[in-house]
């Protein structure tokens, strides 16, 4: 027994003399993390947070999403270098702490925030920086993001200069600086290598990988995904933010989101109290929930007019198919080319009345090529073609249409043909069918008569992409972000996507040169004031010579919960969940 | 043996349209102009160049004979591609797809005959009482119903009164359940839809039986029975619905039919994950191998619809297998 006590004592001994030296050899460094703090917020942890997506995702990669839904699953499991403040549009640190600008405007010097860990607990390093931006470079990942970081065709350098700072070079100066990162998904290097290297990248986070092969650096990591029914994400114990209490979010425990594909029963079973939160929600029943029995329960918000909006346009494009025809008949292009005929549609166009009779007044007219919505780059001064048919008529008499015949329809040309005009539009997107009609209607009163076809909307865009072959469409456009410059191709005339005269080799009108000038000295100026100068002038421009004649935003209708905390709704993507880390439910 | 040699050669007669049907869906989504990349197109922020490769990618820049030369090569390792939109191979949704549906469908099916079949006996008994009236009035009524109506009235039913749950396939409280719970709380969620799906096949089946009962009532051996003093019941069952029962089973293959059109609108109301939900969504996407996988995926539910009920006339009607003795 004595011999065991001695035994035992000089074990402890020895145990007690080495065993610091071993714990440290054997310990890895702990980097203490450089929490982002986020003030003002108020709320405790826990709760379950429920939503509804319309479909199930394609991918759990930010980077290869299939849907705007998708995107807003994804988004919760990553995490970018710096982001957009959806409340106040400024560019904000993300993963990023700060970062320098060099004289040349091209390159950034990057900080990356130091001790944070991807949701499965392995760090996260300016080596998960450069894979990520590789892998968005090689051509065998095809990423629509890919498009979002390029500058005339070509991506930037980024080269690692040590384990928590990076540089990025682009060819020339960027007028939006760093805003081209926000939302671009920081990969683990260490997970997705060996996908990466096989050429199946895309693939390697869909819908059948297991939630714990998932690791991202978002609030939330993915606990369950059942197909057609929901995805259960739960809080991302390695994430880097907290309150200034020194809580780390996100406080909600988990968020699940219910895939419901049909409106009406996502509006039942959110009234039911299974939903907490609707990002947007239709004019119908944004007016149903408006009733007094609802107000104890449902926090209601017009968010005003959105970002998307709806605009009408000829075809302006002089060129010939490949069998020589021309896409449009010389005459009536010759009409469509002037700017008053243009200017005599735009007021024809009863823009209040569509809102309220489509819209339910729940939607706003425009005027301008971006939408009223968007406050920092809207000019607020632009000259709006109010609604006046005798204004029209007296245009329309000046382009040299005139009803000689008597029979209500105006004719141009020398052989005086009736003005009739086919004009193509999305079918199944009831708003649109609907503005369509009201515009017959209000042309039909000036005398011009607008035939309206219906086509499935991948019919609709080769028309005007493609083949040319139309005479007038009424489209719509939801650009991204709040900056113009991510629209280039459409402000450029040698864009493909500027849709009236698409692909120009040298801008066709004068106009359009000056819109070229404008865009270049927008894209590339690293001065505010040059660059909110330039946009206002070509919005001007744009107002006066109307190549897309704009008519209405619907307004961003958002609903959720009384109990809710911390929600800050945004007319940007994704509406009430941007800050989903910040929103509290309480658990009971 | 016969009857095993009957079902052979309609399997192979079946699986032969399924492909011929795949194909000419094949071609035909082909006339559709513009594809699944489309819509990228137009976006500003999305560059031509990109929307091109994504199309590479796919192989939606091959010529549509090379497409379905490589379409048909794999179709033979019953490979359908890969859904543009989910990312997935086709053949995993579809499969996927195709289970719940037949959670919803057979049920509903079952039911659809179970009720039918007796409401038409009832039915013919009291033809022509007040009864029979309102049996005529209901079964048009039903029939009548678009299922878009049936599924929005269940769903504002199950909104007021909370009694069942507004869609889904199970409960979000459901946290790791035992297999009776979890049985129960699909089968709660089945109650609405199934119910909806089952209407218009009552009302379909109750009008043939009805029929069919209304003839065999007549017949010399019901008189026999009723002479020779049987029980009422028993010549209900035997004599009656027994007989009446043949041209219900041939139409409960084809009947599988309505049970995934009326599934499409349902499946998508009541987020039921289905090949209903999952061909809306390729349609509206417009995701082509999905679609073809859709479209196989239902046609082989009708082909093995079809067969299920040819089986059982074979076994429950003689004559059939004299007709199909003599035909061969």
């Amino acid at each position: 027994m004595r011999i065991q006590s001695g035994y035992l004592l000089r074990f402890l001994s020895l145990c007690l003399a080495c065993g610091p030296a071993l714990c440290a050899a054997n310990a890895q460094p702990q980097e203490a993390v450089e929490y982002l703090v986020r003030s003002g917020l108020r709320g405790a942890r826990g709760g379950n947070l429920v939503t509804s997506i319309p479909s199930d995702p394609a991918s759990f990669n930010r980077m290869f999403v299939s849907s705007l839904a998708n995107a807003m699953v994804a988004e919760q499991l990553s995490a970018d270098l710096v982001h957009i403040n959806r409340l106040t549009y400024e560019l904000e640190p993300s993963l990023a702490t700060r970062w320098e600008v060099a004289a040349d405007g091209r390159s950034y010097t990057i900080h990356l925030r130091k001790g944070v860990r991807f949701s499965d607990g392995s760090p996260f390093t300016a080596d998960d920086v450069v894979f990520t931006l590789d892998a968005l470079r090689d051509p065998k990942t095809v990423s629509t993001m890919a498009d979002q970081i390029q500058v005339d065709g070509r991506f930037p350098a980024v080269s690692r200069m040590d384990p928590h700072t990076v540089r990025f070079a682009w060819p020339r100066p960027v007028g939006t600086g760093l805003r081209a990162l926000d939302s671009i998904p920081i990969l683990p290097r260490h997970r997705l290598w060996e996908a990466r290297q096989a050429g199946n990248l895309a693939a390697a986070w869909g819908p059948a990988t297991p939630p714990g092969e998932i690791a991202g650096l978002g609030p939330f990591r993915l606990k369950q995904y059942q197909r057609g029914t929901r995805i259960v994400l739960e809080r991302n114990p390695y994430f880097w933010k907290k309150d200034t209490a020194g809580r780390t979010l996100p406080y909600l425990d988990t968020l699940t989101f219910l895939i419901i594909p049909d409106r009406n029963a996502e509006a039942l079973r959110f009234q039911a109290g299974e939903i907490d939160l609707l990002n947007t929600m239709s004019p119908e029943l944004f007016i149903s929930l408006r009733r007094p029995g609802y107000a104890s329960q449902i926090t209601l918000r017009d968010l005003g007019p959105g970002l998307g909006m709806d605009f009408l346009w000829f075809n302006l494009n002089p060129g010939k198919s490949a069998s020589g025809t021309p896409f449009l008949d010389p005459e009536k292009r010759a009409v469509f080319e002037k700017a008053d005929f243009r200017q005599a549609v735009s007021s024809a166009l009863d823009r209040e009345g569509m809102v309220k009779a489509i819209l339910r007044g729940l939607g706003t007219p425009q005027y301008g090529p971006i939408s009223s919505g968007n406050r920092i780059w809207f000019h607020p001064g632009l000259k709006s073609a109010p609604y006046d048919q005798e204004r029209a008529r007296g245009l329309l008499a000046r382009v040299g249409l005139r009803d000689g015949n008597g029979d209500g329809i105006l004719e141009f040309a020398p052989a005086r043909r009736p003005m009739e005009i086919i004009l193509l539009t999305a079918r199944g997107i009831p708003a649109r069918e609907n503005a369509a009609e009201i515009i017959r209607q209000n042309l039909a009163q000036v005398g011009i008569r607008l035939n309206v076809q219906l086509l499935p909307v991948n019919e609709l865009v080769p028309r005007f992409l493609r083949t040319f072959d139309y005479e007038a469409i009424l489209f719509g456009n939801t650009p991204s972000d709040v900056v113009p410059d991510l629209q280039a191709d459409l402000w450029y005339s040698s864009g493909v996507q500027h849709f009236w005269h698409p692909g120009q080799a040298k801008p066709y009108t004068v106009w359009e040169e000056e819109m070229d000038t404008l865009t270049t000295r927008l894209l590339q100026s690293l001065d505010a004031m040059v660059r909110i100068t330039a946009f206002f002038r070509m919005q001007e421009i744009w107002a006066e010579q109307l190549p897309a004649i704009p008519t209405m935003a619907p307004n961003i209708l958002s609903g959720w919960r009384n109990n809710l905390g911390n929600i800050r709704p945004s007319l940007m993507p994704f509406y009430l969940l941007w800050n989903s880390e910040e929103i509290t439910k309480p658990t009971r | 043996m016969r009857i095993l040699t009957a079902l052979s050669r309609r399997a192979a007669r079946l699986v032969t349209l399924a492909l011929l049907v795949a194909s000419a869906t094949f071609f035909l989504s082909s006339l559709i102009p513009g594809d699944f990349f489309s819509v990228q197109e137009s976006d500003p922020s999305i560059s031509r160049q990109t929307v091109e490769r994504m199309r590479r990618q796919h192989g939606l820049d091959r010529s549509l004979w090379v497409q379905y030369a490589l379409w048909l090569r794999s179709c033979i390792f019953l490979d359908f591609g890969d859904s543009l939109f989910y990312r997935r191979p086709v053949r995993s949704v579809v499969l996927e797809a195709l289970a719940n549906t037949l959670w919803m469908g057979i049920p509903a099916l079952m039911l659809g005959l179970a009720a039918g079949m007796l409401l038409g006996v009832m039915h013919a008994v009291y033809r022509n009482r007040s009864i029979g009236l309102a049996f005529d009035l209901i079964s048009s009524a039903a029939l009548a119903l678009p299922t878009l109506v049936l599924g929005l009235a269940a769903l504002l039913f199950a909104a007021r009164t909370e009694w069942f749950p507004l869609g889904s396939m199970n409960s979000l409280s459901l946290q790791d359940p035992g297999f009776l719970e979890w049985l129960a709380n699909r089968i709660h969620h089945l109650l609405l839809p199934v119910g909806c799906l089952s209407v218009p096949i009552i009302a379909y089946v109750e009008r043939i039986e009805c029929a069919a009962a209304q003839e065999a009532l007549l017949q010399p051996y019901v008189r026999a029975a009723r002479a020779r003093g049987l029980p009422r019941r028993r010549i209900l069952l035997d004599y009656v619905a027994r007989p009446a029962l043949n041209p219900v089973l041939s139409v409960s293959g084809p009947l599988f039919g309505n049970v995934l059109s009326g599934s499409l609108v349902l499946e998508v109301m009541f987020a039921w994950p289905g090949l209903g939900q999952a061909t809306y969504d390729a349609l509206f996407n417009l995701d082509l191998p999905l679609v073809i996988g859709c479209v196989v995926g239902s046609t082989l539910l009708l082909v093995v619809g079809n067969m299920c009920a040819d089986a059982l006339l074979l076994i429950l009607d003689p004559r059939t297998r004299i007709r199909t003795g003599d035909a061969r």
